[in-house]
């Protein structure tokens, strides 16, 4: 258990940390989420990933 | 035929456990302790053995009780963190262990160097050369044995101890501590088993959370790629994606990790109290 708690939060440090890389890379380049926003491919993506989207998924979900 | 010899036959015939099975069945019992610990407590019964001496042997392990009671005492003086005592030295304690076993006899004596060489094939060898080996060696009548018991010298021999099995005095009230025991023991498993109910539900909730966030670190990624014309863009989703990814994992992880070990730790703890209760009893 305790190797594998190891190995998953190395894993997990290294995506974190990759992550937050290409983040810090996009803004450097003049990146932005509002830029993100106007991306009329990626704002689908974005919309339905928002938290308040989900939160009304697993709402309707659960008919409450 | 001399006092030791008519000594060690008396201890093999007239008593259940000698000195030699209780350390082998007591080794059998600690698989809770890692090798070398299991031959260092071994090792320290045996120095109390040594001490004890040959005359107290017997009084010695009753007063131990079986070796499965001694085995869950020390286990019970493992998880309380309590230090148990350990023979000093383990490798020299393995050098002298054959010698250790031995009982005091005479080599010429025919019985004794017939049981020494049954106890040996029967170490040894499998079974079906066991039986052949035991065809082959002579076997002594009882009555030998008790005519050679008999004439031990009272001057050479004054006390020879004589083990009483502990006798259970009110075997109808033990049955039904036993039942009891076992009542306690079915309910804690009954409780345990809906109790990691309601964990598994609570746990397949937090792991649902890692899978959302598993999806949504496909559905970054995804538009990351289409969207590579715009690198800026990208970056935002790859980098959005991955730190998804690494929340994802640690919590759909966490989840089964926690779901593993609560549900474990209480299924454990439900046997161990009617365990208890059982050795109470």
């Amino acid at each position: 258990m305790k190797n594998i708690w190891k190995v998953v939060l190395l894993v997990s440090l290294i995506l974190c940390v990759a992550g937050l890389i290409c983040g810090a890379v996009s803004y450097l380049m003049g990146g932005s989420l509002d830029n993100l926003y106007q991306n009329k491919t990626a704002l689908p993506v974005l919309e339905m990933l928002s938290p308040l989207n989900i939160l009304n998924s697993i709402t309707a979900f659960f008919g409450v | 035929m001399s006092y030791y010899t008519a000594k060690y036959i008396f201890h093999e015939e007239g008593l259940k456990m000698n000195r030699q099975q209780f350390l082998a069945e007591l080794n059998q019992y600690l698989t809770f302790f890692s090798p070398e610990e299991r031959v260092r407590v071994v090792s320290a019964y045996n120095e109390k053995f040594d001490s004890a001496g040959l005359e107290n042997e017997f009084a010695l392990i009753a007063e131990l009780g079986t070796p499965m009671k001694t085995a869950i005492d020390l286990k019970r003086r493992m998880e309380s963190g309590e230090k148990i005592a350990l023979a000093a030295d383990p490798e020299a304690r393995e050098e002298a262990a054959p010698s250790e076993y031995n009982v005091e006899t005479e080599p010429e004596e025919t019985l004794n160097a017939t049981s020494e060489a049954q106890e040996a094939v029967a170490e040894d060898l499998p079974v079906a050369s066991q039986e052949a080996a035991s065809e082959e060696l002579p076997v002594v009548p009882q009555e030998t044995v008790a005519e050679t018991v008999s004439e031990v010298p009272s001057e050479v021999a004054p006390e020879i101890p004589v083990y009483e099995a502990p006798q259970k005095e009110k075997p109808s009230e033990y049955y039904e501590e036993n039942k009891t025991s076992r009542k306690i023991s079915v309910g804690g498993i009954i409780g345990a088993t809906l109790l990691s109910i309601v964990i598994v539900a609570v746990c397949l909730v937090v792991a649902a959370v890692g899978v959302i966030f598993l999806v949504g670190m496909s559905y970054l990624l995804l538009t990351g790629l289409k969207n590579l014309l715009y690198i800026t863009d990208a970056l935002l989703l790859f980098g959005g994606g991955l730190v998804c990814a690494g929340l994802g994992l640690l919590i759909i992880w966490f989840a089964v990790w926690a779901a593993i070990s609560l549900i474990s730790k209480l299924f454990r703890s439900a046997i161990r109290t009617g365990s208890d209760k059982e050795c109470v009893a």
